[in-house]
């Protein structure tokens, strides 16, 4: 490995300074503590164990009665979800990931560990995120929200973290959650401002966009999980490489009449037409990666859609004029192998509906879901497409 | 460089054993980590609790020193910090102004480690990782939990920023 002159240096003063150190005597191992800091897993061990022996007991009193007589196993269907598992999130594991290896297999009904809306309760990692929330995305247990109250806020953890500043428009995280990207009113003028979302939530600076003339407002359109931030005005369409380089570069001119109108787990969602009025709803939308030069790489042919996501094996899709007007919920959502092998539509158990802005694959071949009835309960459902099936899920 | 511990020395010690003979090691890497002492021993005292309290994994790991160091880092990264630290801008232009480090001591002459100290707690540990231990980029993502790329931008940005701290605008 070549070094250069600062990579020396480094290296010989931390090798000085750990050299150097005096080490104080190791401290008493404090066993009690650790006794003392995971109450939950013993109390949860001797629940476990109560459980057994319950059931031996059980067991071993009908077992041990000739005359007792064997009731008629009670007529039902075959229970074919396995019991849920809950994630157990602690501070130096991630949480499991709640789906099911098998894709012929029973679908699991526990709740994801991504962030999910539950009517207006936020779960992370399975653990509920204090407040009242509108909106939430994000992977794993990093996420963006929107408060009742209309801040915004962030988190690694289920513990919200505020984003600060005022906001015109809403934020974007990337879809592994890695790294989000906003336009903060300065009040003299816009800044594009982004920021990974570990601990310590470094920031990438800022570009100023102060000098842009947008009619809408510049939005961030997309965050790659290579952290390069796309943002799209009425006259311009930025791609910032905050972790490359710093700089800007106008996707115009790398990849003229293409406009980046969204972001999925499988790449871009890109389209040809005008910056200020091309969507999805029509035209040939299709999915693209885009490279550090600026080069938007076609990836697969998308369907026209009103909201549309894409993971590593399939996508889903409502089609156009399926948002808006007065329906609140989609019957069904139409799924297709990103080769376009395959297709079909899933529908969520009777008496719901799909939010039409709620769904994402928690896998390659597992889809999750936001669904409300007529009277508004919420629930959330996991679906797989093929053969397409959707259960709800065990809420908390 | 003193390994934290080797499978063989695992195997052939008690708990009690290890602790005692990792002791000065981890107490280096956690000073490196935290950049002063009472935080280094809490974080070297705490990540001894974690290797106890999972010593039959460590003990039975094909490389124990790996789980020890994975343990060490996530503790120094998941130990809170002021809300004033996070989403804070920091740019290789817009690096944080030069702490004055403590008097006396060889620490006292050195040029970069100050700046290292003042770096965030992530880009601390990618530099400490790459330059200290000599990892590659792909096990330092295997200690942080993070892809390789996401190493190499963290790397990136630290030394960007302690190159700003010494006043040298050079690129890499």
């Amino acid at each position: 490995m070549m070094y250069d002159d600062l990579e020396q240096t480094l290296i010989r003063e931390l090798d000085d300074v750990a050299s150097n150190l005096v080490i104080p005597e190791r401290p008493t191992f404090p066993v009690a503590e650790r006794r003392s800091r995971r109450l939950a897993v013993p109390a949860m061990a001797a629940a476990a164990a109560a459980v057994v022996v319950l059931i031996l007991v059980v067991t071993f009193l009908t077992s041990g009665d000739p005359d007792r007589v064997e009731p008629a196993p009670s007529p039902g269907p075959t229970p074919t979800s396995p019991t849920p598992t809950a994630p157990t999130p602690t501070d130096s594991t991630p949480p499991t990931e709640a789906t099911d290896p098998a894709a012929g297999g029973p679908i699991s009904t526990a709740m994801p560990v991504d962030p999910v809306l539950v009517g207006l309760d936020l779960f992370v990692g399975g653990e509920q995120v204090p407040g009242e929330w509108y909106n939430a995305d994000g992977r794993g247990t990093h996420w963006i929200g929107r408060r009742a109250d209309e801040t915004w806020w962030w988190g690694y953890d289920a513990e919200p973290q505020r984003l600060e500043g005022v906001m015109q428009q809403p934020p974007v995280i990337s879809p592994s959650g890695g790294y989000l990207a906003r336009i903060v009113d300065e009040g003299n003028g816009l800044m594009l401002v982004g920021a990974d979302t570990e601990e310590g939530g470094e920031g990438f600076g800022g570009v100023d966009l102060s000098d842009i003339t947008s009619d809408p407002p510049v939005r961030v359109e997309a965050v790659t999980d290579d952290g390069l931030v796309v943002a799209r005005g009425s006259s311009m369409l930025w791609w910032w490489r905050p972790l490359v380089d710093g700089q800007t570069d106008d996707l115009q001119e790398t990849a003229p009449g293409q406009v980046v109108i969204g972001s999925t787990d499988a790449g871009l969602i890109v389209n040809e037409g005008e910056l200020d009025e091309t969507d999805g709803t029509q035209g040939a939308p299709y999915l693209a990666r885009l490279s550090p030069d600026g080069t938007l790489t076609r990836v697969a042919d998308l369907p026209t859609h009103d909201v549309l996501e894409a993971g590593a094996e399939w996508l889903a899709y409502v089609p156009p004029g399926t948002v808006g007007g007065e329906a609140s919920a989609a019957t069904e959502l139409q799924v297709q192998r990103l080769d376009g092998s395959g297709a079909g539509v899933l529908t969520p158990p009777d008496g719901w509906g799909f939010i039409v802005l709620g769904f994402w694959w928690e896998s390659d071949d597992r889809l999750v879901a936001r669904v409300v009835t007529e009277n508004g309960e919420s629930g959330l459902v996991r679906c797989r497409p093929d053969p397409a099936e959707c259960v709800l899920i065990d809420l908390p | 460089m003193v390994p934290m511990a080797s499978r063989a020395g695992v195997q052939a010690s008690t708990f009690d054993e290890y602790a005692a003979s990792a002791w000065p090691s981890l107490y280096r890497h956690a000073y490196l980590l935290s950049g002063n002492h009472a935080d280094a021993e809490d974080l070297a005292q705490q990540t001894l609790i974690k290797v106890h309290g999972a010593w039959s994994k460590v003990a039975g790991a094909e490389a124990p020193q790996t789980y020890v160091r994975r343990i060490l880092v996530n503790t120094f990264l998941s130990t809170k910090r002021p809300m004033a630290r996070r989403l804070e801008v920091l740019a290789g232009d817009q690096a944080p102004e030069p702490v004055t480090p403590p008097a006396d001591g060889p620490e006292d002459r050195m040029t970069l480690w100050p700046h290292v100290r003042d770096l965030p707690p992530r880009q601390r540990a990618v530099i400490v990782l790459r330059y200290y231990e000599h990892l590659s980029e792909a096990e330092i993502a295997d200690t942080l939990g993070c892809s390789a790329g996401t190493v190499k931008s963290t790397a990136h940005r630290a030394l960007a920023n302690l190159r700003t701290s010494l006043g040298d605008g050079r690129d890499e």
